[in-house]
Order: structure tokens, then sequence, then C-alpha cells
């Protein structure tokens, strides 16, 4: 698994979940999740980082991204959560 | 592989009832079930002797985790009298009570009861938004949940994929809307029995009373399009494509077939019953369809020997606006990608080829998870029996049919009742 893929389909939530809410999302600060395909065909749900999540229209079906771990603590202690961020060229 | 199925004895729908939805801060599941119950009973038109009744099947989510109180079955069971019949609660999110009804369909199929009472309730209102939704969202998958993924946020996920593939917009969602607001209008029994004119009137009212900027919406798009009037949730999922928060019950009386008669002169019969599982967003090859719907479908048409186009009109799991186009296209009423055109089109409002959602919808008629399963089928049984007043659908229809989905997609069931 080279940690590459296209993002398949998405939503920029607002009304977030409460560990969601303790990490300062919301309303003013959307986050992003997702469907990605990998390269290697196999499809995973995950946060989608590094978008317009305020201008949803930005962010496009098909868009190459690649894997970006996230390290985050809501309260209950670190863990790491799938992410994926634009792919960026060379 | 898959075999057709039948049932072994007949079964007969002669009563239901269900309860007025909303969010009531001082009515619990005993009230709310007490007034389906009775509205049940009053529904039987040769009248009902609670003593006849052999079993109860219950459907509820999750009163454990919205209301602190599990074990609704007996607790119920001993409101209404029925101790010490046996009483059991099914689960399966928010088609949970679609799941009573076929556990107790099943139960007098095997002749081993003649008469069992289903239902379904939910208390969910009582506590804060991100509670309830904290509730709801327990019914996703773990992958999604570890995410972030809420269940605004799920279907807006499969909305942006089916805007994609079959170029669809958020306009398109909002004829939904529209629809549905305009058959809750018709039902007393809905939560939001308002049309979106009416809605509109309210807001300016309420405006000009407070001395705010009236606002001017042409007409119910321009509403729709407002973000002040009309937040997103979850792009593109906004306030109006969603089904509120809800309290309710509902009961419905299922009989042997030979019996039904004693019951009414005018009883409906299960044609089909079909159930599936499914698994979540990220095993989807194609997340415009449910997979779990297409099966059940084909397990309740098959079962009826019915194609698609025969049944008349349906109550679909509109949990989401976006939800109701794939359900239609899953059960076959449309193809791929056509739901969306159709709604525009006017064919699946009242007066359509295929009336959709005449009680509103979970949109507008309101969506207590554990009672929704149950209260689809009081639609069809309203509609098939003529009583539906100024919703009723034209004709005289003889087979509906009502689809209910659990999280995800994980659990979907498709229910056929047929007037004969």
């Amino acid at each position: 698994m080279e940690g590459r893929g296209k993002l398949v389909a998405f939503t920029c939530i607002a009304i977030g979940t409460p560990a969601m809410l303790k990490l300062g999302y919301g309303r003013e600060n959307p986050y992003c999740t997702g469907v990605v395909e990998l390269e290697e065909k196999a499809r995973v749900v995950a946060r989608i980082q590094g978008v317009d999540t305020r201008n949803p229209g930005t962010i496009s079906v098909g868009m190459p991204l690649q894997v970006d771990f996230l390290e985050e603590d809501s309260g209950s202690g670190s863990r790491t959560v799938l992410a994926f961020k634009p792919l960026v060229a060379g | 592989m898959r075999k057709k199925r039948k049932l072994s004895r007949g079964v007969a729908l002669v009563g239901a009832g269900m309860s007025q939805f909303g969010m009531f801060r001082d009515r619990d599941s005993k009230d709310l079930f007490l007034e389906a119950f009775q509205a049940m009973t009053a529904s039987v038109d040769k009248g009902l002797d609670p003593a006849d009744i052999d079993a109860f099947y219950l459907g509820n989510y999750s009163n454990d985790f919205f209301v602190r109180q599990s074990h609704w079955g007996a607790i119920l069971s001993d409101t209404l009298g029925l101790v010490p019949r046996p009483a059991t609660r099914t689960e399966g999110a928010c088609a949970s009570s679609a799941l009573a009804f076929r556990e107790g369909v099943f139960a007098i199929a095997s002749g081993f009861y003649d008469a069992v009472l289903v239902g379904g309730v939910e208390d969910m209102s009582k506590g804060a938004t991100e509670v309830v939704a904290e509730g709801l969202g327990m019914a996703a998958i773990p992958y999604e949940r570890e995410v972030g993924f809420t269940f605004p946020g799920v279907f807006g996920t499969i909305a942006t994929a089916y805007f994609d593939k079959f170029g669809a917009s958020r306009e398109h969602l909002m004829n939904v809307t529209i629809k549905s607001h305009d058959n809750a209008a018709r039902n007393p029994k809905a939560q939001l029995s308002a049309t979106l004119e009416e809605v509109m009137v309210a807001k300016k009212k309420r405006a000009e009373s407070k001395g705010r900027p009236v606002p001017d919406w042409p007409d119910p798009k321009a509403f729709l399009r407002d973000p002040r009037a009309n937040p997103v949730v979850a792009w593109p999922i906004h306030l109006f494509d969603c089904c509120p928060i809800s309290d309710g019950a509902c009961c419905l009386l299922l009989v042997g077939e030979e019996l039904a008669r004693n019951f009414t002169d005018d009883p409906l019969y299960v044609a089909g019953i079909g159930q599936a599982s499914g698994r979540g967003l990220h095993a989807s090859e194609d997340l415009t369809t449910f997979e779990a719907t297409r099966y059940a479908a084909r397990e309740a048409f098959d079962m009826a020997g019915i194609a698609a186009e025969e049944v008349q009109f349906a109550e679909v799991h509109d949990c989401f606006s976006i939800a109701e186009l794939l359900h239609i296209e899953d059960l076959g009423f449309f193809p791929a990608g056509q739901a969306y055109k159709a709604v525009e089109d006017g064919q699946t409002r009242l007066d359509g080829s295929k009336p959709i959602n005449t009680s509103g919808g979970l949109k507008c008629k309101g969506h207590p998870v554990g009672a929704t399963g149950a209260a689809q089928i009081f639609e069809v049984w309203t509609q098939l029996r003529g009583q539906a007043g100024e919703r009723q659908v034209p004709g005289h229809p003889r087979l509906g049919a009502a689809q209910n989905l659990g999280g995800t997609g994980g659990t979907s069931t498709v229910t056929v009742l047929e007037r004969r």
C-alpha cells in the first residue's frame, strides 16, 4: 500500500460529533470526511485534511490524495486517525 | 441460489394506530404507546378484546441511551394489561419495528400464535441535540464513527456521489423536501404539518414581531437556498433535508388469515416481506445504491409474485432527502439515476404515477426511530383502506409497500401489503 488514492465522495460536517466539537470543529469550522479509493482499489473512510471546508464547491470527487495520519486527543487520550490530504505533485 | 419464500399460513393486518408524532417534554413511552394502542383498538372494525392477543413484539432502538431505561417490552406489556403474555423487543437501528413486524408475521405463519400485537416506540427528544445525535451515531459502523462521521455526514457523502455520477444537484433535493411538506400538511399526526409556504409566512411574521428585517423569499426554493433559513448541517445536506428529532409510537394487530373476518370485513394481507443486511460506506462499490434495499425488495416482490411497477404507492426511508432518491431507484420504481428527474416531474406527488411518502415521510411526519417501521405500515394500511382523507391516493389502490432502513444501510426491509 503506497498510501495514494482518489476521493470518491465526501461531506463537510458543520454539526459534528461531541468529540469533534471538543477539538474545535463546528459551524464556523467544518471538517471534511469522505470515502477514498486507494490505488490498490481498496476503499476506506477517512478524514480529509488540507481542503477548504467552508467552500465545499472547491473540493472535487476524483481529486488525488495521499495518506496523512493524524494524532488527535479529544479528552480520552491520544489516538491515530486515518486521514488524507491533497497529493502534492512530484 | 435464492429461493422464493412463502408463509406456511397467511397473515392479515386487521388493526393499526399511531400516536401523534412530535417533541413532547411531558409525555414518555408509556403515554405515547398507550395512545397508539387505543387508536389501534379503535381501528378494529368488529372490536378487539385484548385478552385475544397472544404475544407482543416491540421495536425500540435505544430508549436505553435516550432516557436511561431499557426493557420496554415487559414495561409496556404491563401498561397495556397484557401480562403475562410474552413480550419481545427487536433492535435494528431505525428499522427496529419493521423487524418486530417480521417476527410477528413469522409467529403467526408458524401457527404458534393466532393474534400478535406489533409495535414500535422511541422517546428521544428529551436530551440535547448533540446527545441525541450521539445516540443515533452508535448505529453507524465503527470505521465511520472513528473518523467523525455523523448520520447527516454519511448521507451528505452519498449525495456527493449521486450528484457526481448522475448530474443531480441540491436543487433536486429541494423538490423532495417541498413534496414532503405538502403531504405532511394533510396528515394530522405529522410533526411538521405545514407546507413550506406556511413555514415561510410564519418566519416572516416572527421576524416582523421581533422588529428584525423581514426576509423576502419569492418561493420555497429561494427560502431553501437562504443559508440563514436553511443552514448547512453536513454539506450538501442542509437543515431542511433532515428529518426532525421525534417522539412517538405505533401499534399494529396481526392475525392468522383465516381469522381476519372475525375482526374486520376489510382486512389487508401480508403479500411479501424482505430483509437484508449491508456493510457501510467503505465496502460499497457504488455509493448511489443500497445493496440491502435492492435485496430486500427482490425478496418481497418475488414472494408477492409482483413486479416493482405493480406497487401503486410506497412509504420509503427518507431520513434525509437524498435517501428517498436512492430507495425509489433501489425498489425498482425508477431506473438508476432517474429518480431525481421523476421527482422534478411530479411523478412522486400525491397525484403522480407513483406517490411516495404520502404521510410526509420521516422528513415531516417525524422519525421516532423505533416506531418508524410500524408507522410506515400504518400509512400503507390507511391508504389501502381508503381512510387517508385529504392525502388519499386516488383510484382505490390495492398494493402498497413500505421500506425501512437501519444504520448506514446495515439493515433494510421491504413489506408489501395487499387488499384483496
